[in-house]
């Protein structure tokens, strides 16, 4: 049996948008930065895991 | 307080267990001992404690020096310390605790001078007590904003108000109430070292910014970390097709967050028309947020409209 849905972009929405946590930055934040972070904290538990691999 | 010794072996040093060792130092254990009398949830408790332990930056010598000396002894040694850069700021978390977490920061005069003038400002939401070791004679510029009530709406935010600069001198302890106000570091001629103590209890439910030099409200977005895992867990679910997860939808609609109240009924609908009906009736009549009422009053009559084709 089919389930029946509404199409999301039909259904309305707050006049009041609040964004994810973390979506708005104090000013001059580069989120740039914070990514190059992330891969390097990736490359860092890779490493640690395997040091040899 | 005492500070404490790394590792008495010569050559290369072992990143992880510096870590720990620093972690139950007498220097770490004297800073949650300086938290330990704080109330779970007294804001106001911690954020004296916080202006205590400011008072002096002394501690912040202490604690750091085994990580500089295990540096001394091999430069490839990792800190256990979490580490935000970018071109503006280079910020360590020092401390954290169930009452505050405290960073310390280095704020660079020349990128700060190079920056465009700013266009907005935001009010983080979070009490802060902060402590400008060198204050580079840079002056903070204020604004102070509503409390967020129970009924915020974006509509009818009033707009941010400008209060006076405030000229920082070496050694100043401010707070900062990021619920009712929001700051920009300006006119440094040198380096900016700041120790931050942020309370983790108390904050307000979202951050907002404002346009400068309007002090319109710009957006919002939640401090709630929870109810945006919630968020995008209910997509993955929709995306899924899992009409079984029913309940799961049904309890986030009984969020205290009116935004995750109405982004989680948005997903059921898209999900499952009639299994969320009900909900979405009880929502258009009695939902406490008239934005979310609204919502789903206008949203009824196309379900009904809908399920009558």
């Amino acid at each position: 049996m089919n389930i029946l849905g509404l199409d999301i972009s039909q259904i309305a929405d707050l006049g009041t948008m609040v964004a994810q946590s973390g979506a708005i930055r104090a000013a001059a934040e580069v989120a740039g930065d914070e990514v190059f972070e992330y891969v390097i904290g990736i490359a860092v538990v890779i490493y640690s895991t395997n040091p040899t691999g | 307080m005492v500070g404490c010794d790394g590792p008495d072996a010569a050559g290369a040093v072992r990143s992880p267990e510096v870590g720990l060792q620093w972690l139950t130092c007498n220097t770490h254990q004297a800073l949650r001992q300086q938290f330990a009398d704080v109330r779970p949830g007294d804001a106001e408790g911690a954020a004296v404690a916080a202006e205590t332990l400011l008072a002096s930056g002394d501690w912040v010598g202490e604690l750091l020096a085994p990580l500089i000396a295990a540096l001394h002894r091999d430069a490839a040694f990792d800190p256990p310390l979490r580490v935000h850069r970018d071109a503006l700021r280079t910020a360590a978390v020092l401390f954290e605790g169930p009452a505050v977490s405290i960073s310390a920061a280095v704020t660079s005069a020349e990128a700060l001078a190079a920056l465009p003038p700013a266009t907005s400002v935001v009010a983080g939401g979070r009490l802060t007590v902060v402590r400008y070791h060198r204050a580079g004679g840079a002056r903070l510029r204020c604004w102070q904003m509503e409390r967020l009530g129970e009924r915020f709406s974006a509509a009818d935010a009033p707009p941010c108000r400008r209060l006076g600069d405030v000229q920082l001198a070496d050694g100043i302890v401010r707070r900062c109430d990021g619920r009712t106000g929001a700051t920009l570091l300006d006119g440094a001629t040198e380096d900016v070292v700041t120790v931050t103590a942020t309370v983790r209890y108390g904050a307000a439910s979202l951050m907002r910014e404002y346009e400068l030099p309007s002090g319109a409200l710009l957006r919002a977005a939640t401090l709630d970390e929870a109810a945006s895992r919630t968020t995008m867990l209910l997509t993955l679910l929709r995306l899924g097709g899992r009409a079984d997860a029913a309940e799961v939808f049904e309890a986030a609609t009984h969020s205290p967050a009116f935004h995750l109240r109405w982004s989680a009924m948005r997903e059921w609908l898209a999900l499952d028309l009639v299994s969320a009906l009900p909900r979405l009736r009880a929502m258009a009549a009695g939902d406490p947020d008239r934005e979310v009422r609204a919502a789903a009053q206008a949203t009824l009559r196309l379900a009904e409209e809908r399920l009558a084709a």
